[in-house]
């Protein structure tokens, strides 16, 4: 029972105190350490001391009589902006300091408010007293500086019922001054995120080197002898799971929120499964290496982008890992869409992976996806699922070619053909392996192309008015058109086919964007 | 010449795998998101985006009335249903005190991207406010301002921000990704040697010393290559850089990395475990770096903004007087291994 966990455990049980140890003890004060010792302002110079500029004799900024100079550079920009904020808090203490509280008259504090929901608010009593607060503690604040959150008022919690809905508003209390209102970016709780996230991926790491030494050694081979493809893989996997479920339990507990248990263990089950993908796709481990710092890159980019900018809506995993930490916690309409999509990201691949052992030591890489797609791929049916299912892959590579071709914006061509190419690759996939399995390529062309426009529209449907349905019939008939022109063209090879189909899809969408920009 | 022929060999594998081309289009992509996540905070704190914004008021507060036009409301809760209608963008609850302390309840949307266009738009007026109440109160207010040569330039609150999301996150991120990917690809050309046993043969064919300098050798060009494409990507997304400093001292931290990655090979010949305590030592170092002032990370960030100081200068030879007894380290421990 369980050998293969209890030999994998047994080979790698000197790194797990290691990955732990990292993780919850040394990392997160040392993220914290270095967010707080951010200072940047040698980057800057000044023709007097200012603060710790640089004193030069060609300075970004010349400080005169009752005026600053700038030169017409970014950096000379930046240098003001930071002299600027400089500047104010050194005004702001010596107000303090002469006038005392009376030298802040405004203090400020911002409830937002979701306005998705239908308000009759018949119900809602405003709070008491909220415009001269006598619950102030006002020990007086020792240095202005930190006149930023000049005074915390007690945690008050006000529930308000508009309609059916419930909402929070003043969860956490705090008093700005109005230079420091700032839009709702969750910096420092990002730093903590991304510290928590760390330890994930030493822990995919581990299992990829060790699932690529059975792999070049040798050992799968032997293994399966003894045990089914599927069972290997679980096995393999379980120990590792069992860690992330531990780690995330350990999470949980420290930022004491139990929304943050699925969030981070559905991004670790995302990497250990890509990982897992990755060493299927990989012929050696200088590959393994290549492929895998990328895709960790990549995969870094799409959970932690969004959450950079954090008003928007809640459904980055990392957005609401923020909020979590912030102590807000995370509503549970965004917490299941959005573990969810990573989960079923990662079973999608462990199932391409368990069904890959035969294709493993194939020589090129779209060989093996076709080889490992068509064993799979089998049915009518399972084209217009899996077809479907390919959304959120197609999402991601999309946004890493945006990035790719964003310098050349100004030109859409490249990243129209671009995109085009990555969704004709996914349908042409399907159909081209499932001619593979004899099936009809025209039926599983129009089917490939209706479940890509359900995936597609299925993800787009929370964001778009139910209105604008009527338009979606013409998106779907070019779909149609497009696999159809596939399947036509596919006896020239996969390539050729990708080609022409891609061709008629950026013309498509470039006749889009100059209809909308004419 | 050996050495040369070991390089060849190593780069090679590489181009046929076509693995690189990956590692390429990450580094244009990082430059370009970057770029992206650079232009969207200046976006979220810039004055530049300001607009008209329609503001619900609730209480009595004349002062601030004669600032900025308000829709007054009776009531927060009819103010916070023109909010949900779309009404009003803001809802501001203030009851006025000149004399005394006023708190502003500011009630905006959640979650929305119009919060981005409101929220500048009302710390200016609150900051005008705040400015007003002072100088009822005889309180002197502060003004800044900026000029380049005789003419008045409005700076965006919060450019600096942009500035070092670009210099001090983006450009050190490049060069230790870079690292990262030369380290661990010297890691993987001397343990596979090792695993497959075909290290013995090649010492057969050349010395240890033409050995270690070809493989360095291999990573140095891959590191140079990637460098071309980094620098190359973020100056197509308009990034000013000063290219021959950034390249040198980018060239000096990954010798560093590079170093480290060898005495790590030194230590242990089997990849999985190379790699795995390469990465839990470079991640304290390079949290350390980033946070050291000189440091090689930051002689990077000097450089690419042509800032010359002596730490800059003496980054170079500092990371060859480390990076060479790493060199004689591994061929020693190769020696002794294999002689």
């Amino acid at each position: 029972m369980l050998e293969i966990s209890r030999g994998e455990l047994k080979r790698r049980s000197k790194y797990v105190p290691i990955v732990f140890l990292v993780g919850l003890l040394i990392l997160i004060p040392a993220v914290k350490l270095v967010h707080q010792s951010f200072n940047f302002g040698w980057l800057y110079s000044a023709n007097v001391p200012v603060d710790d500029f640089t004193v030069s004799d060609d300075p970004d900024i010349v400080v005169g009589r009752g005026v600053v100079f700038v030169k017409d550079s970014l950096k000379s920009y930046a240098a003001f902006d930071r002299f600027r904020e400089i500047v104010r808090n050194e005004y702001n203490e010596w107000l303090f300091q002469n006038y005392g509280e009376k030298a802040f008259p405004v203090l400020v504090r911002v409830h937002e408010i979701p306005t998705g929901l239908i308000a009759t608010p018949k119900e809602y009593k405003p709070p008491k007293k909220q415009t001269t607060p006598k619950v102030i503690k006002r020990t007086p604040p020792p240095r202005v500086t930190e006149v930023k959150e000049i005074k915390k008022i007690k945690k008050e919690i006000k529930e308000i019922k508009i309609g059916r809905e419930k909402e929070k508003i003043g969860k956490s209390v705090e008093y700005y001054l109005p230079e420091n209102l700032r839009p709702p970016i969750l910096f420092e709780k990002f730093v903590y995120a991304f510290a928590v996230l760390l330890p994930l991926y030493f822990i995919s790491q581990v299992f990829s080197s060790s699932f690529m030494e059975d792999k070049v050694k040798g050992r799968i081979e032997v293994l399966l002898t003894v045990s089914s493809e599927q069972k290997y893989l679980a096995e393999k996997l379980l120990p590792y799971i069992v860690l992330i479920s531990v780690l995330s339990i350990s999470v949980a507990i420290f930022f004491k929120d139990p929304a943050v248990f699925p969030i981070v263990f559905s991004i670790g089950l995302l990497m250990i499964s890509i990982d897992a993908f990755i060493v299927f796709l990989s012929r050696s481990y200088r590959e393994l290496s290549f492929i895998s710092v990328v895709v960790s890159i990549i995969i870094t980019a799409y959970l932690l982008l969004p959450a950079i900018f954090s008003f928007i809506p809640s459904l980055s995993p990392v957005t609401l890992l923020m909020y979590c930490i912030k102590g807000e916690g995370a509503e549970l309409s965004y917490l299941i869409p959005s573990t969810f999509h990573l989960i079923l990201m990662a079973v999608i691949l462990l199932l391409i992976t368990s069904n890959s052992f035969e294709f493993m030591q194939s020589r090129s890489i779209l060989g093996k996806v076709i080889d490992v797609t068509a064993r799979m791929n089998d049915r009518y049916y399972k084209v217009l699922i899996f077809t479907a299912l390919s959304i959120p892959f197609v999402l991601l590579i999309e946004l890493f070619v945006v990035a790719v071709t964003f310098p050349l914006r100004e030109y859409y061509l490249p990243v129209l053909v671009s995109l085009a190419i990555v969704e004709e690759f996914f349908k042409g996939l399907f159909i081209y392996t499932a001619d593979m399995n004899d099936l009809n390529p025209y039926i599983s062309a129009i089917l490939s192309a209706t479940g890509f426009f359900i995936g597609e529209k299925l993800v787009l449907f929370s964001y778009l008015p139910t209105a604008l349905a009527g338009l979606f019939l013409i998106p779907l008939l070019a779909h149609i058109i497009f696999a159809i022109t596939f399947a036509l063209t596919m006896e020239f090879g996969f390539k050729r086919a990708l080609i022409i189909s891609s061709s008629l899809h950026a013309t498509y969408n470039g006749l889009i964007v100059w209809m909308l920009l004419r | 010449m050996d050495a040369l022929k070991i390089a060849k060999k190593d780069l090679k594998a590489l181009t046929n795998e076509k693995t690189i081309i990956l590692a390429i289009l990450l580094l244009l992509a990082i430059s370009s998101l970057s770029k992206i996540i650079a232009t969207g905070l200046t976006i979220l704190y810039s004055p530049s985006v300001q607009s008209e914004i329609r503001v619900g008021l609730v209480g009595e507060a004349p002062l601030f009335e004669s600032l900025t036009p308000c829709l007054k409301y009776k009531t927060l809760d009819s103010a916070l249903l023109a909010l949900k209608k779309g009404e009003v963008d803001a809802v501001l609850l203030i009851n006025e005190n000149v004399s005394g302390t006023n708190y502003v309840d500011v009630f905006i949307p959640k979650e929305e991207i119009k919060s981005v266009r409101i929220i500048p738009t009302l710390r200016k007026i609150l900051m005008e406010y705040q400015d007003r109440l002072r100088a009822e109160r005889g309180i002197p207010t502060l003004v800044i301002k900026a000029y380049n040569g005789k003419s008045y330039v409005e700076i965006p609150e919060g450019i600096s921000l942009q500035f070092e999301v670009i210099y001090v996150v983006l450009i050190p991120l490049m060069v230790i990704l870079v690292g990262v990917i030369s380290s661990i690809y010297v890691i993987d050309i001397f343990c596979e040697e090792f695993e497959r046993n075909t290290i013995e043969l090649l010492l057969c064919c050349v010395s240890t010393w033409n050995l270690v300098v070809g493989k360095i050798l291999s990573a140095l060009v891959l590191s140079i290559l990637l460098t071309i494409f980094w620098i190359g990507g973020l100056i197509a997304n308009g990034i000013g850089i000063d290219i021959l400093p950034t390249f040198a001292s980018s060239l000096s931290f990954y010798l560093l990395m590079i170093s480290t990655a060898l005495l790590t090979v030194v230590k242990f010949r089997r990849r999985a475990e190379a790699q795995f305590v390469f990465s839990i030592i470079m991640l304290p170092v390079i949290l350390s770096l980033i946070l050291l002032n000189p440091s090689p990370l930051t002689s990077v960030i000097k450089s690419s903004l042509s800032i010359v100081d002596t730490t800059v200068l003496l980054s170079v030879p500092i990371s060859l007087i480390l990076f060479f007894p790493s060199l004689i380290l591994l061929r020693r421990s190769l020696e002794l291994a294999f002689y």
